[in-house]
């Protein structure tokens, strides 16, 4: 039903605005539920509203786009239960809402007549305006198909007819599904200016529909056998288009930035045809200078000089390969390797280029000594002991060890201690069975750990072996400056109670002995009558500063997280909470699955010290957003930056890099609010923001920094004036400036933007509003 | 339980003449009594986990946090005439045991966090427990076994409940949001009293002595327990820390629900309404 569903809209939003780039339908339609209740075997049936949780949407060749799933649907709010004992359909419901009724498997196959019209349809592509003004009433029967012809249907006579059959390929059915044909019907067609339109269409599909209830074991719900029929209304008799209003206008409202004092110094990509080049790991030399580390297998785009670090391999060894991996077919790229690029400080000239040889394995971690020599872990590649053959190695000493029934032990992985210069390998340790992450201590030595094992390799390249970590899982993040040493991440609670999934957040002392173990509650010790924090949480991130503190990313898949408290006291809240964008009220499992938490904790202690949710808002129904948090840097301002990704509603400071919402808001009322790729530069006390912006295009991107310069690394696509970028980022090429490599060299390449912090002041022109009532100037 | 009925006598000699203040008085107290009364067998748990625990150690930033479950006893609350005082107080006869099997275990803390030296003797219960589920079920014809209960955990035998007092009268509901039936909703009534049994895990064996605060539900007859009592960790085991300073567990669990015994008085509604 999902998917049909999912159909009908997109068919109706496309004949509606014909041709239009985005199409936003209602957040919720009206459906009568029937059902054959089994203790009573009487019909009963119920009103509810159906609510969305993706948005389907069109781009510009007409297929289907949305955010994560293509037009799936959320479930029905459930208003008035009139005899709440009698079944339980409530997953996510709130006692005061009523109850929420997913649609989640899929059993059985259901008739579903569609009847709605009126659907409020908003689009912003005025190139396509005039066309779809031209395709009105009697224009659009005239596109119907032939009768025969693939996409026509046996419609009863309905009054239009419109080949879905793109749409159903989308949504994964073949064409003689009866989903590929459809009846549609579009009434009228309305010019609301302001680059708007509201169509009104009536559709009828006749479709397999799949349909099931969430199971909610101890409660009554409807079987898929007792249901009879489904029926959909339109959104409202009183249909109006929605506006903006709530947390998001509220939020952007009051970031206006810091005068443009936050800018892009430069941009560039770096990358050839290859289709997944990026950089995983960079930093800021003494001299500050930029080092950025990637894995390529073709540096033939680029003519900065090259230095290789061995000998390479024959031109057409390990060529690249396509393998079957569960049944889909993958390209291997084998000669990659690790490549460091040296940019100058302004990022506008590469100094040098150096990689080691082709296939000799991938970059896995990075540190660097006090002296900017960096050490680099790399991982087992398929050159990797040729390369090894040219270099003093020492092999860390480690037990025999066995792999886990059913599997084998992966190669070793190599650490390289580098000079400063990048020109020569200083010493190499092998890591047997797996590669290393690595962390500088403060005398020194480099900490090198793979699983449980930990070893110190001396100023001069000797390991030792050092403590068996008692519990070494998830991310690992260092702490140079102490030697301390983090591991984070979660684990699912296999108790049957929620929270399933149970952040922790281990500190190892530079002695290698555990020191402290925050969060690692289980469900049962969280879901208890007390507490009940029961939103799933896991840590993501850890950042240590100068100071000794570490700011902490987690996200939790609801506000009732034990991320908000101490981390050793379950009974204390975190002082903060609600920064900017930190709001989580009415925050439901469908649309906020996700929510950043941002957290400072004493790195002696664990004790928090303060601490901000973050988020986006659906900008209609004022609902919290997903917001995901990929990479932070602390500033020694007492700044915090962080980069990520965000559903649509992301809050865009006004001085924002590219045009921000509020800029456009001015002169559109309906203008749309958009997500994607972020970078949010908070205040010190992440009250307010100096900086919010989209980043067009960018992918898997990190931050780092030294002094008040910021370095977002990672991979970006090219993003043409026309092209369609997800998340709503649409229509904005990708940034770069003074760029090395101006132009994408195909598919994801290498992107960094290095950010200067305190720039002069370049206040955005905010135009004055050209509809409804002026918003008030402050004096 | 005298100092409300002092509070309610004052407001019905302002209120009534002494005669109707007196009888409104022993109207609301009979109401009172009724509503507490109840058979709890807590060897039922209303949900899994519903018994948890934070012990806190004096002068020490970390607690550490317990949950497990009623593993067995059975507690009547009631009420008898007291001929000294004329009047009618609540009595609890029975015992119930509370064990507490998981703690929110803290890598590389044992020494850290208060009870942390009970983490071995733990251990071994768990492995002991595994052992036992996987042995053999016993032959048909063995002679039946009277069900013991399971020496699991931090053990809490609440043998004595005393000095009854009440304390508050609220509204509320959902005393326990996973089991309570819809519609349990009604009055909490708070009675504070005194609490003794003893305290058990592994060899070791204490007698303890605390406070405990019993609210239970008009409406429905549940109750639940917050129960303050010391620890005294050298007699249970523990060393360093935990046996030179005071640990206290505030234990809290909530029963399921039981059958009410009959109103003190012959008949009557046994819905509070302190409103009139």
């Amino acid at each position: 039903m999902l998917r049909s569903i999912a159909t009908c809209l997109v068919v109706m939003a496309c004949l509606s605005v014909a041709g239009a780039y985005e199409a936003l339908p209602p957040r919720y339609i009206v459906v009568d539920l029937t059902w054959k209740e089994a203790a009573t075997g009487n019909s009963r049936t119920e009103r509810g509203q159906l609510w969305f949780r993706d948005f389907p949407t069109l781009n510009a060749a007409g297929k289907i786009e949305g955010f994560g799933r293509p037009g799936h649907l959320e479930g029905i709010r459930w208003f008035v239960p009139k005899d709440p004992g009698t079944f339980n359909l409530t997953r996510v419901g709130k006692t005061g809402e009523g109850r929420v009724f997913i649609l989640h498997d899929c059993h059985g196959d259901r008739e579903v007549n569609f009847a709605f019209a009126g659907i409020d349809v908003l689009r912003t592509d005025s190139g396509s305006l005039d066309k779809l003004l031209a395709k009105k009433g009697d224009e659009l029967e005239d596109q119907r198909p032939a009768a025969g012809q693939k996409g026509a249907t046996s419609s009863k006579g309905k009054p239009a007819e419109k080949d879905i059959s793109g749409f159903a390929n989308d949504l994964g059915l073949t064409e003689d599904d009866p989903a590929a044909t459809a009846v549609t019907a579009v009434t009228a067609s309305e010019d609301l200016g302001k680059n708007s339109v509201r169509g009104t269409a009536t559709v009828t599909l006749n479709v397999p529909v799949r349909f099931a209830t969430a199971k909610d074991i101890g409660t009554n719900h409807i079987k898929t056998e007792e249901l009879e029929k489904v029926v959909f209304f339109e959104a409202s008799d009183d249909l109006k288009r929605e506006t903006y209003g709530g947390r998001y206008l509220q939020y952007t409202t009051r970031a206006v930035g810091d005068q443009g004092r936050v800018q892009v110094a430069a941009a560039t990509f770096f990358g050839g045809a290859a289709g997944d080049e990026r950089f995983d790991y960079a930093t800021f030399l003494p001299d500050h200078s930029i080092v950025a580390i990637g894995a390529f297998d073709d540096l033939g785009f680029t003519t900065a000089p090259i230095t290789v670090l061995g000998s390479d391999p024959p031109a057409d060894a390990y060529p690249v390969a396509t393998v079957q991996n569960k049944g889909k077919s993958v390209t291997v790229r084998p000669r990659k390797t690790a490549v460091l690029v040296h940019f100058a400080p302004d990022l506008k000239t590469i100094k040098r280029i150096v990689r080691l040889p082709w296939g000799s394995g991938l970059p896995v971690n990075l540190a660097m000594s006090k002296d900017g020599a960096l050490a680099l872990s790399i991982s087992n590649g398929p050159h990797l002991d040729a390369f090894a053959s040219g270099l003093k190695v020492v092999t860390a000493p480690a037990d025999k060890a066995t792999p886990p029934k059913g599997k084998t032990l992966p190669g070793d992985g190599l650490v390289l201690r580098l000079a400063p210069d990048l020109g020569k390998v200083t010493w190499a340790v092998r890591i047997p069975n797996g590669a290393a992450n690595v962390c500088q201590m403060p005398d020194g030595r480099l900490m090198m750990r793979a699983g449980n094992n930990l070893w110190y390799a001396s100023v001069d390249g000797v390991p030792e072996i050092g403590a068996q970590l008692e519990y070494a899982r998830g991310g690992m993040w260092g702490d140079p400056s102490t030697g301390a040493v983090y591991f984070g991440g979660s684990y699912r609670s296999g108790t049957g109670l929620e929270p399933y999934v149970c952040p922790y957040l281990v500190k190892v002392g530079p002695d290698g002995k555990l020191a402290w173990t925050a969060y690692s509650w289980s469900g049962p010790i969280v879901g208890t009558e007390q507490f009940r924090l029961v939103s799933d949480s896991s840590i993501t991130n850890v950042c240590p500063g100068d100071d000794g503190n570490i700011s902490v990313v987690g996200w939790s898949d609801g506000g009732n997280t034990v991320l908000m408290r101490q981390p050793y006291d379950l009974r204390k809240p975190v002082p903060g909470g609600e920064g900017f964008c930190g709001s989580t009220w009415g925050a439901t499992g469908g649309l906020t699955v996700r929510i950043a938490n941002l957290i400072r904790i004493d790195g002696k202690t664990m004790e928090a010290l303060s601490a901000t949710r973050y988020i986006s808002y659906f900008p209609t129904c004022d609902v919290p957003c997903l917001l995901n948090i990929y990479g932070t840097h602390y500033l020694g301002t007492g700044e915090t930056a962080v980069v990520g990704g965000s559903w649509v509603g992301y809050v865009e400071s006004h001085d924002a890099w590219i045009k921000s919402w509020w800029i456009e808001y001015q002169t559109n009322e309906f203008a749309l609010a958009k997500g994607g790729p972020f970078f949010t530069l908070f205040t010190p006390d992440l009250k307010n923001v100096r900086m919010a912006t989209r980043i067009p295009g960018a992918a898997g991107i990190k931050v780092t920094g030294q002094g008040t310069k910021l370095l977002i690394y990672g991979g970006a696509t090219d993003l043409g004036p026309n092209d369609v970028d997800r998340m709503w980022a649409r229509k904005h090429p990708t940034i770069t400036k003074d760029a090395v490599q101006p132009k994408n060299g195909g598919g994801v390449d290498g992107y960094l933007i290095l950010v200067d912090t305190q720039g002069q002041p370049n206040p955005p022109v905010i135009p004055e509003r050209t509809w409804g009532v002026q918003p008030k100037k402050d004096k | 339980m005298r100092s409300l009925h002092v509070v309610l006598l004052a407001l019905c000699i302002v209120t009534a003449p002494a005669g109707e203040a007196k009888k409104k008085s022993d109207e609301v107290m009979t109401k009172l009594l009724t509503a507490i009364t109840g058979t709890f067998d807590m060897s039922r748990n209303p949900r899994a986990w519903a018994t948890e625990m934070i012990i806190d150690r004096k002068g020490a930033k970390y607690p550490s946090f317990w949950v497990g479950g009623g593993a067995g006893g059975v507690i009547v609350f009631n009420h008898n005439f007291d001929d000294l005082t004329v009047q009618s107080a609540p009595t609890a006869t029975g015992d119930f045991t509370l064990s507490l099997v998981h703690i929110a275990y803290k890598y590389g803390m044992d020494d850290i966090l208060p009870g942390g030296g009970w983490m071995p003797i733990l251990r071994e219960q768990a492995v002991a427990a595994k052992d036992e589920k996987q042995a053999p079920p016993p032959a048909k014809d063995a002679k039946p076994v009277k069900k013991k209960i399971p020496d699991r955990g931090v053990m809490f035998t609440f043998t004595k409940f005393e000095k009854f007092v009440f304390r508050d009268v609220r509204d509320g509901s959902h005393m326990c949001k996973d089991s309570n039936p819809p519609g349990a909703v009604g009055r909490l009534i708070s009675v504070d009293t005194e609490c003794s049994g003893t305290i058990h895990i592994g060899n070791y064996t204490t007698p303890f002595a605390g406070t405990a605060v019993l609210t239970f539900l008009d409406t429905v007859p549940y109750f639940k327990i917050v129960a303050t009592i010391p620890i005294p960790g050298d007699k249970l085991g523990l060393t360093g820390a935990d046996a030179a300073e005071p640990l206290i567990a505030t234990l809290q669990t909530v029963s399921a629900a039981s059958v009410k015994n009959a109103a003190p008085d012959a008949g009557g509604d046994p819905g509070l309404d302190l409103k009139e």
